[in-house]
Parts: C-alpha cells; structure tokens; sequence
C-alpha cells in the first residue's frame, strides 16, 4: 500500500548507506523483504494447514504425502520453471 | 556511571512483580519474540490481517537473531580489534567499529527491520484509519476525558522529525477524529519491544509505579502529571497503580491523544484527563501536582527543551513533591563497544537527540531547573515482567530495546 507517507528526512538524518556498493545495500532490501514476504506466506499455509486439519478437511501429513495426478503434475512443474526464470531473469540478460 | 542507589533513597526490599489476574496471557517464549496477536485488546486497537501481523512478527524475529547471534561475534571482533588499537573516544569506537564489514551488513538489516515494523503498523492503521475515527469518537466523547487545543504551536523538534522512523511522527492527523498516528504507533512498538514490555507495553509505567511503593511506600500522590503522555501507555499503568489519583496526561499530539482517551476509556481507566500542550510550557490551569514524571520521553526532546520540562516539573510541584524521569541509562563510563551499540539509534533511527541526551548528568540538569542538589538521585528499574523475566538467565541485552533503565529524580523542598 502506498500511503504517500514516509519517515521524514531531517538534517544530518539522510537514510544511512551501510555498504561501499549501493547496488549491494539495494539488494539487501530486497532480501529483507522478500524474507518478510515468505515468512507471511509460510505461516499462512500453516495457518490453511491447520484450519483444514482442525475442521477434518484435511489429515495429518496429507501435504507431505499427496502425489499429484499427471495433470496436475506437468502444470506444476511448468509453473516452477515459469517461476523460477522470472526470479532469476536477470542472470539470462546481457 | 554506576547504576546504585544514591542518598537519600533508602534500601530496597526485592519486591516481586504485581501480577493482574484479568490481563491477557502473553505465551512462555523464554527470550524469544512475542507474536504479535498477544497485544492486550481494547477498542481503539487497529485489526491487523493475518499477512500484517506476520510481517510485524518476521522483522521482531530478524532483530532478534540479530541482537542474540550476530552481536556477540560483532563485539568479540571489536575487542580485538581494540585490544591492538584502544579507542580513546566514542568516535574512535564508531570508527573502529565500522571497519568491520558485518557491522554494516548488520546495520543495514536493523534499520531494514526498523522500517518494516513501522511501516507495516502505520500502513494498517492508516487503511482503517475512518473504521478507527469512527470507534474512538463516541468512546471518547462519553469519556469526557480529552481536551484538545487547537491553537497549539508543536515544537518544531516533533514536527519536523519522525522519530525512530514513524511516518508521519508524533503529530501526523488525518482529519479532526483522526487516531492513525496513536493506533500506528501502539502497533509498532509492540512489535519493537517486542512483547517484553508486557501486552499493553506498559513496562516503564509500571516500572515507576513499582518503585515508588518499593522506595517510598508511604508517598501517596493525589495529583500526578505525566509529560509526553503519547498514547498513554504508561500513564494508565501509573493511574491504575494509584487509582486515587488523578492523573494528567500532557501531549502536543493530537491524534495521540484522542488515541490515548478512548484506549484508557476502553480499559475501563477513569482518573486520567488527556491534555494537549507543549511540555516545555505546561499550563499553569492545571494546578500544583505531588509527581511529575517522564516516561522514556527526554531522548525525544532538544536538550533546550529537556531545561524547559525540568523547570516546569519544579514550577508545578507542590512543596514535597516528587518528579521522576525514566530513561535509558547514561552512557558514562560503559564499555566503547556498549556505548556504540546504545548510540545505533542516535546514528542511524532518527533520534536525533538520543547520543547528547546519554552524555548528560540528569541530576545536574534538576539542580539546575531548582532542585535541591542534595535531594536528587538516580537508581536502576527494569521493567516489571508480565510472565517472562528480563533477568531471566540466557536473556541477551538488546541495547536500547531491553527494559533495563535508570531512573534520575528529585524531591521539591517541603515549604
């Protein structure tokens, strides 16, 4: 959500650069936030987990256990390549 | 500095924590960081989402490892390193320090996490900030508690600086009902703390509502007055442990205040009047007090205004009164490594005031606002558990973060 409110630089208070490197300092953020980020997706899938489990809807270890049908199986695996070419598209780039 | 009791206190029996039966329960985590849905429930309090408090929880957690893990190794380093090459000044320990690369790496993810945590409390409380007008007005208006004044000038100091990255600071409103910047900021900090304040982060209030009963068990004040109220946290603490009492609480912010009424009004507090004012020029109106206090509030203020309060809380206590300021300890003589690590938030959080506040001597400052040399005096207090203990043995100091603080006071001539 973009609130158009910032923490306020004053005098002698710019945000700090830590590293010599700002592309560096950048990317930092960037794991940070992407670390926060899965850290709330995790804790939701366990809270689905549980509430699934806690209404019968779903058996202990059934997650771990599901094979995945064909179908579903070739969808999931184009979907991880998918994925995984966006995260790291920078690496393909000249 | 040596935090030790000084005259004319007398010796403290090792009091044991009051314990509030109909409180919520925070979770036994030993040190580790409360999950954000342990906060103690009111009616002002923002509904945070399920993605929201996790975000909170995720930045208190990467703190943690960082305070717990990465500090020790930090520190083992700038011994070294000072052990071939001793500082002489903090900035030579500055210096020292920063040659590690770590320390910046380490840096860079606290400020990260610093900024996470208030821009994911802010972000929510400013999405609900209608709902949350809309919840406190009535509760506020039946309260009768609030009196606002529009004609305040702020001080510059508060309203150009955002102080330990709140958006917006201490003043922000968005509009005449407006609570986002009391909601935000109930909801930051007890994600920063975190939890280790007790679920409505109250730990100073209760702190210095303790030591007095501990240090003073027959001083029974009628009239308290605390300056830099903010949202009240610690001055609901103060007025439940003296029930008697009436209590004003004094704030230049607005939405902090109407925050601040319709939370104690909600917790069923009664005896607090929420008064908008500059704290360095306290309103003669409201009468001679027996406690005037502080509760982490001078590191917020110029050193000028720090002169001004002082001389305020001398002005308006009656003859045998009492004023108080809990803080974070003085740096003084602490290890250039603690110092350092205390001065972080000076450097690098928006503190702008934060690294001259801990070089002074506050009992010099009360005897230069009219105290009595002789009758002032500072002494340790941590902050009062909930169901975890600060002391408690394998729990690390997070400098700055922990409820390890010092209490500087003052006792007005009788007449």
């Amino acid at each position: 959500m973009n609130t158009g409110i910032e923490p306020v630089p004053v005098e002698g208070f710019p945000r700090p650069q830590f590293l010599a490197d700002p592309t560096i300092e950048r990317l930092w953020d960037v794991v940070s936030a992407l670390s926060t980020e899965l850290a709330a997706t995790r804790a939701r899938l366990d809270a689905l987990e549980r509430i699934l489990a806690g209404q019968g809807a779903l058996a202990p270890g059934a997650v771990d256990a599901w094979q995945p049908p064909a179908e579903a199986a070739v969808a999931r695996v184009q979907d991880m390549q998918d994925y995984t070419r966006r995260v790291f598209a920078s690496l393909a780039q000249d | 500095m040596n935090a030790v009791v000084q005259s004319p206190l007398p010796a403290s029996p090792d009091a044991t924590p009051a314990d509030t039966a109909a409180a919520p329960r925070q979770l036994p985590l030993g040190t580790l960081p409360q999950p954000w849905h342990t906060i103690g429930r009111h009616a002002a309090l923002a509904q945070l989402s399920h993605d929201e408090r996790s975000r909170l929880d995720a930045a208190a957690h990467l703190n943690h490892f960082l305070a717990q893990q990465v500090v020790p190794a930090m520190r083992q380093r700038f011994e070294q390193a000072a052990a071939a090459k001793p500082p002489a000044t903090r900035d030579e320990a500055w210096a020292l320090l920063e040659t590690d690369p770590r320390f910046a790496v380490w840096s860079r993810l606290r400020r990260g996490s610093m900024e996470a945590r208030q821009r994911a409390a802010f972000e929510a409380a400013f999405r609900q900030r209608e709902a949350l007008a809309a919840a406190c007005r009535d509760v506020v208006a039946a309260a009768g508690t609030l009196e606002l004044d529009p004609d305040l000038t702020p001080p510059a100091y508060l309203a150009d600086t955002h102080a330990h990255l709140m958006p917006g600071g201490y003043l922000a409103s968005f509009g005449d009902d407006d609570v986002t910047a009391g909601a935000a900021y109930e909801a930051s900090v007890y994600s920063v703390v975190p939890g280790r304040s007790g679920p409505y982060s109250d730990g100073a209030g209760r702190a210095l509502a303790r030591w007095i009963r501990t240090r003073f068990p027959s001083f029974s004040p009628r009239r308290i007055l605390d300056l830099g109220c903010g949202v009240g946290l610690n001055t609901c603490a103060v007025a439940q442990a003296f029930p008697e009492a009436e209590v004003i609480g004094v704030d230049a912010g607005a939405g902090m205040l109407r925050y601040a009424a319709a939370r104690a009004a909600s917790l069923g507090i009664t005896n607090v009047r929420w008064v908008q004012a500059d704290i360095e020029h306290v309103p003669a109106r409201l009468g001679p007090v027996d406690l005037a206090y502080t509760a982490i509030v001078l590191h917020e203020t110029s050193h000028e205004a720090l002169k001004n309060v002082f001389r305020r809380c001398h002005e308006r206590l009656a003859p045998g009164g009492l004023t108080l300021h809990v803080e974070q300890p003085a740096y003084g003589d602490r290890p250039w490594f603690e110092q350092c690590m205390r001065d972080w938030d000076g450097r690098y959080n928006n503190e702008r005031f934060w690294s001259h506040l801990y070089e002074l001597d506050l009992r010099q400052e009360l005897a230069g606002a009219g105290f009595a040399p002789a009758r002032t005096f500072e002494d340790a207090v941590s902050a009062v558990p909930w169901n975890t203990d600060p002391r408690a043995p394998g729990r690390m100091e997070d400098y700055g973060r922990t409820g390890n603080w010092q209490v500087v006071g003052a006792w007005r001539d009788p007449a």
